[in-house]
């Protein structure tokens, strides 16, 4: 093997270009991620303009239309309706913006959380550590819907209003404080690995400060784990709104949310009238597939070592 | 002391071994046990040892990544630790280290321009013409093309890499650079070219080296000192070719027939060895040590290397001892001094019966 400066490494491109602008040239030579982004764009647009979709309120529920199969596109519920006849297209189209907003708000802000004190517990080991370690052990041994009666109880009577962000608020408040866990736990591990790598001795010898080598070496090198949970997450979010709704704390009515559509669409399967259920649910599965793959396409981009 | 640009005296680094509940220290590694160097100025001091000796905490202590339990480091007659937090930055700069590791040593998510000039950012230097052109000038120093600096570590080749580690360390113009087993990792053929690098370099920039490295061939090609360590201490240090000549302590003449000798003429015409114990082929006379180095929690009283050497039991003054070892009382009892034992006075050695051993005629 020679190590003449001259001979240039198989893998190299001679063209110089950016890391942002190599990202981007992989992830379109996969078409899923192109699929991809056109479902979650589609769901986001859907969101911001839900009028586009439907004309039907779903608040306006004639009883005795009560779980039409759908009818197909053209009919007047082409979806069908629901138990209380509602229409689901209706109900579906204006849950969008609470279901998505919510599961963004809930992961990134648990994100932010768990990924910051998993660091600096896994950097700084001592106190820290043992400080961030039993807050983890403690809010895991703590049930869901425990904690939920109790922030419940604490918030009764107090009007939040009905703007989105309200409607949302005491859900996204429980999910949070309960959700933190699992990343505070991935990243102190992959910290306490990266950490001792001769590239962060390299560093520290340099003498680099303790925020520049958790910035720029640790973290970029123990948040892989973390990425993959991501997707996964979002659907928890949702389906587990859902049972927060049952208690009362979800999202509240008039507003609506697919946690709630599938919770409610349960009880009727097997009574005659599945599409209540099957119509959210397919909305669920397509939103977290396509987060799967996107998300698998940007760690494979942002990873110098797999872009090819 | 003539032009010393690094000194080390009395260094010392014990690792606390924490038991029970209460995480009681109730003993300590002695990894490093009072070592006191001088590098001087545009020279080589190579460091050898076997695993374990310490040679790898020193070598971390004098850039500064781990703290010295006592002892100091002087550089440029400055003593590290008495420096304000500010000053050992700045000091730190002076003593810059390669890694082993080319493969572990590299960010893979930083570009090699990133990482050549990582260390301009951490000191807020801006260097004349632009931190791209500097670093494109230490790329070119180090023999690579400074038109790969968007190029990602595992794009490059093991000495490509190893070129990368040297470039990130000479960017803050250090005086002296600490290389801890810098070739070891690489191909044979890739080691060489890597040593005439580092050599380049020390004549262009008067660069001063602590090369570290369990290789003797290597390190007799780049060094003009060479110390021994064992266990935490100097065991023997003093000029290349005396060193390497007229190796005075045990452990350094066992290290020495260790070293394969390629050409079977040179092996044949030695024949076997005069006072060495065992003859293995493929070496010149190999001295084969008994057992494995002493645990460094709890080494041996007196000379260190008393329990494993292979001279002790041959001299008139060996007792037998508990172990059923016979070793002249005064190995057990006494610590020997590194001083000078011989004609040399800058070849020091801490051995007893070093004396003795010159007048053995063993030459490794």
């Amino acid at each position: 093997m020679s190590d003449a400066a001259a001979s240039a490494p198989p893998a190299a491109r001679t063209a110089a270009s950016s890391p942002v602008a190599e990202a981007w040239r992989t992830l379109r030579r996969r078409p899923d991620t192109v699929i991809a982004a056109v479902v979650l764009l589609f769901f986001a647009v859907m969101a911001a303009f839900p009028r586009l979709f439907t004309s039907t309120s779903p608040r306006t529920c004639p009883i005795r239309e009560a779980r039409t199969a759908p009818q197909g596109w053209g009919g007047d519920h082409p979806l069908g309706t629901d138990a209380l006849g509602c229409d689901v297209l209706a109900t579906l189209v204006h849950g969008v913006r609470p279901s998505l907003l919510l599961a963004v708000v809930v992961v990134g802000i648990s994100l932010l959380i768990g990924v910051t004190l998993g660091l600096l517990a896994g950097y700084y080991l001592g106190w820290v550590d043992y400080l961030v370690s039993r807050a983890v052990e403690v809010f895991l041994v703590v049930p869901l819907l425990l904690a939920a009666l109790l922030v419940l109880s604490l918030f009764k009577g107090v009007d939040l209003g009905a703007g989105t962000f309200n409607v949302i608020l005491l859900p996204a408040v429980v999910l949070i404080l309960f959700g933190w866990m699992p990343y505070a736990r991935y990243v102190r591990a992959s910290t306490l690995e990266a950490k001792n790598l001769d590239y962060v001795t390299a560093a520290r010898s340099l003498g680099a400060s303790d925020v520049r080598i958790m910035t720029r070496h640790v973290l970029p090198n123990a948040i892989g784990t973390v990425t993959a949970l991501l997707p996964t997450s979002v659907a928890g979010v949702i389906s587990a709104e859902a049972v927060l709704s049952f208690l009362g704390i979800g999202v509240r009515p008039p507003a609506t949310s697919w946690g709630i559509q599938i919770e409610q669409g349960s009880q009727w399967v097997l009574g005659g009238a599945p599409h209540i259920l099957l119509a959210p649910l397919a909305c669920l599965v397509a939103t977290v597939l396509a987060l799967v793959v996107l998300g698998d396409a940007l760690r494979d981009a942002l990873d110098p070592r797999l872009a090819a | 002391m003539s032009d010393a640009v690094l000194q080390v005296r009395e260094l010392v680094k014990h690792y606390p071994v924490r038991r029970g509940l209460l995480r009681r220290s109730v003993a300590a590694v002695k990894a490093v046990d009072g070592v006191s160097l001088t590098l001087e100025r545009g020279r080589t001091l190579g460091l050898v040892g076997e695993s374990g000796s310490g040679k790898s905490t020193l070598a971390r202590m004098l850039v500064g990544i781990e703290a010295p339990t006592s002892g100091q480091v002087l550089v440029d007659g400055e003593d590290v630790s008495r420096l304000s937090r500010a000053g050992r930055k700045q000091l730190r700069r002076d003593v810059q280290m390669v890694f082993q590791d080319p493969y572990t040593s590299l960010n893979p998510r930083m570009s090699v321009g990133e990482i050549v000039g990582e260390p301009f950012a951490i000191h807020g230097i801006d260097p004349a013409g632009g931190r791209r052109a500097a670093v494109g000038e230490l790329l070119e120093l180090v023999g690579l093309d400074p038109d790969h600096a968007s190029r990602y570590p595992h794009q490059f080749s093991g000495g490509q890499r190893q070129r990368v580690g040297i470039a990130r360390a000479l960017a803050l113009r250090p005086k002296v650079l600490v290389c801890d087993e810098p070739v070891s990792a690489l191909d044979v053929s890739v080691q060489g070219q890597v040593i005439n690098l580092l050599e380049d370099l020390q004549d262009e920039l008067g660069l001063s080296y602590l090369f570290v490295a369990h290789d003797l061939g290597v390190v007799r090609h780049i060094a003009h000192d060479v110390a021994v360590m064992y266990l935490g201490r100097l065991v023997e240090q003093g000029p290349e070719t005396d060193v390497y000549d007229t190796a005075q302590h045990p452990y350094t003449q066992a290290l020495l027939s260790a070293v394969p000798v390629p050409d079977p003429a040179v092996r044949l015409a030695a024949g076997p060895s005069t006072g060495a114990p065992t003859a293995q082929p493929g070496l010149l006379g190999g001295i084969v040590l008994e057992g494995d180095p002493p645990s460094p929690v709890d080494p041996p009283s007196g000379c260190p290397f008393h329990t494993r050497c292979w001279l002790a039991p041959t001299l008139p003054e060996a007792r037998a001892d508990g172990d059923g070892r016979a070793v002249p009382e005064v190995c057990v009892t006494d610590v020997p001094a590194l001083a000078p034992r011989g004609a040399a006075a800058a070849h020091a050695v801490a051995c007893h019966f070093a004396r003795e051993l010159v007048a053995t005629g063993v030459e490794a």
